[in-house]
């Protein structure tokens, strides 16, 4: 089975603040993985090192038994989605219709029907219709939230890694959010899920982790 | 409360000089090169300017940036000398082949504004990375008003937030598979001009909360403000300004009188 295998990895941002020693995890692609920790323990450090964005590490990081170092983003991109904890800063377009199509299309190819037909079929679910055409400033935090569950939509078969994704999302979006998830488990597809909100999702996890002095823990789950 | 003098430990630990003095030198340096558009001018003035963040802001750091950023530049300033040079004409000839020449004028502003262009890089430098708020010291210490003082430091401390911005849209095409790097230049022009407005849009709504915050704290309801600490002038600040005066005023009158 697919799966991101991490090995002995270390991390410090400063020499004299390790953030990982020799840590090790391996995320499954078809299993739910939940991973919580104190604030400023790594769990966002991990999801930058696992999406690329930070090279600098010890240790091995291995996508079916390929190192994932030299992954270009482009590379990385084909297999993993990792969206921010703050919603601002998943977006590049002005507006969630050209933010998504991006998401599709990059700068390279132009929109086709069946694309913009997917676009507004998520939106549809996610109740985003209406803000398709506003510009992003003028959104609430929540609002632009949906607009990056609606990039996972987009994104379906990909490995998701989600940090905090149902902070600031009312009880109607955890519910559609939860049955997104609960198809994807039947489906086989799994995700790293990041939060502090461990309840909502309990019965969905396969495994929990803990980050705690710069070392991964798998916990007992509880029932 | 009763002001004190801090302790700097942060970014001013590596800057020797106080904030005023290298407004000063900075504010000198530009008028120079503005006033003497010669190329030998705008040379000795970069080499004054490098001398002067080497013993200023002795910091790799910073130096990794300046080399950053006049990489980032080198593209600008080789495209505004040859623009130059092919469109500005006057003087003699230089070179000519059909309806394209080349005149001594246009090399000689060609090459200068490329020059002040790179000195305008470096002596920024000096400016960069300064906390905001030694600014609204340095700018009360000159008995400018408080309101106008704020508002100028604020422009500088919109600099760090817009770069974090650009950054921030950076990483999410590049999340997206999306790297600028590796791109072509017409893919790279698609890129800037579609990340350009959201940066600035999200740039100015950050802004905008920070005038929020600036009126909940009642901004300018009182006459009277204390300061956490001051930025006072040291022995050798005061010889350096003085000596800039001097100098300035000495090199002016030789040349004009």
């Amino acid at each position: 089975m697919k799966s991101i295998r991490i090995k002995d990895l270390s991390f410090a941002y400063q020499l004299e603040n390790p953030i990982f020693t020799n840590a090790s995890l391996e995320l499954p692609f078809n299993e739910i993985t939940f991973l919580k920790g104190a604030n400023g323990s790594g769990k966002t450090t991990l999801c930058r090192i696992l999406s690329g964005l930070e090279k600098r590490y010890i240790g091995s990081i291995n996508i079916n038994n390929l190192n994932f170092k030299p992954f270009s983003f482009t590379e990385r991109a084909k297999s993993i989605i990792y969206l921010k904890q703050e919603p601002l800063s998943n977006v590049v377009a002005a507006t969630p219709e050209d933010d998504l199509t991006l998401w599709q299309h990059g700068f390279d190819k132009h929109p086709n029907e069946s694309s913009s037909e997917l676009r507004k079929r998520v939106m549809e679910r996610l109740r985003i219709k209406d803000l398709k055409d506003k510009p992003f400033w003028e959104l609430s935090g929540g609002q632009v939230k949906r607009i990056g569950l609606a990039a996972l939509l987009i994104n379906y078969d990909k490995y998701w890694i989600l940090d905090e994704p149902i902070s600031g999302l009312d009880n109607t979006l955890i519910r559609i959010f939860i049955e997104i998830l609960e198809e994807r488990k039947t489906l086989g597809k799994g995700c790293l899920i990041i939060s502090h909100k461990e309840d909502k999702i309990l019965n969905l996890i396969d495994k929990s982790y803990l980050i705690q002095n710069e070392h991964i823990e798998q916990i007992a789950r509880k029932f | 409360m009763k002001n004190t003098n801090r302790k700097h430990k942060n970014m001013d630990s590596s800057t020797l000089l106080n904030l005023r003095t290298i407004i000063i030198l900075v504010s000198t340096i530009t008028t120079l090169s503005v006033i003497y558009n010669t190329i030998l001018m705008q040379i000795s003035l970069i080499f004054f300017s490098i001398f002067l963040l080497l013993v200023i802001q002795p910091s790799r750091h910073r130096f990794n940036r300046l080399k950053h950023r006049m990489k980032m530049i080198l593209r600008v300033v080789i495209s505004l000398m040859v623009f130059q040079i092919l469109f500005r004409h006057g003087g003699e000839i230089i070179w000519q082949f059909g309806t394209i020449k080349i005149t001594s004028l246009g090399v000689n502003y060609g090459v200068s504004s490329s020059l002040r262009l790179m000195l305008i890089v470096i002596i920024a430098g000096l400016l960069l990375d300064i906390p905001y708020y030694d600014y609204i010291l340095a700018f009360r210490s000159w008995k400018i008003p408080y309101e106008i003082s704020f508002l100028v430091a604020s422009v500088i401390h919109f600099i760090p937030i817009f770069h974090k911005q650009f950054i921030t849209s950076r990483e999410a095409l590049n999340l997206r598979g999306i790297e600028i790097s590796t791109s072509t230049l017409h893919k790279r022009f698609k890129i800037f001009s579609a990340l350009v407005f959201p940066v600035i849009a999200k740039a100015i709504s950050e802004v905008k909360y920070r005038s929020i915050s600036l009126e909940l704290r009642a901004f300018r309801l009182y006459p009277e403000r204390t300061f956490i600490y001051q930025a006072k002038l040291k022995w050798y600040d005061i010889i350096i300004q003085i000596f800039i005066f001097i100098g300035f005023v000495i090199l002016v009158f030789v040349t004009y009188f």
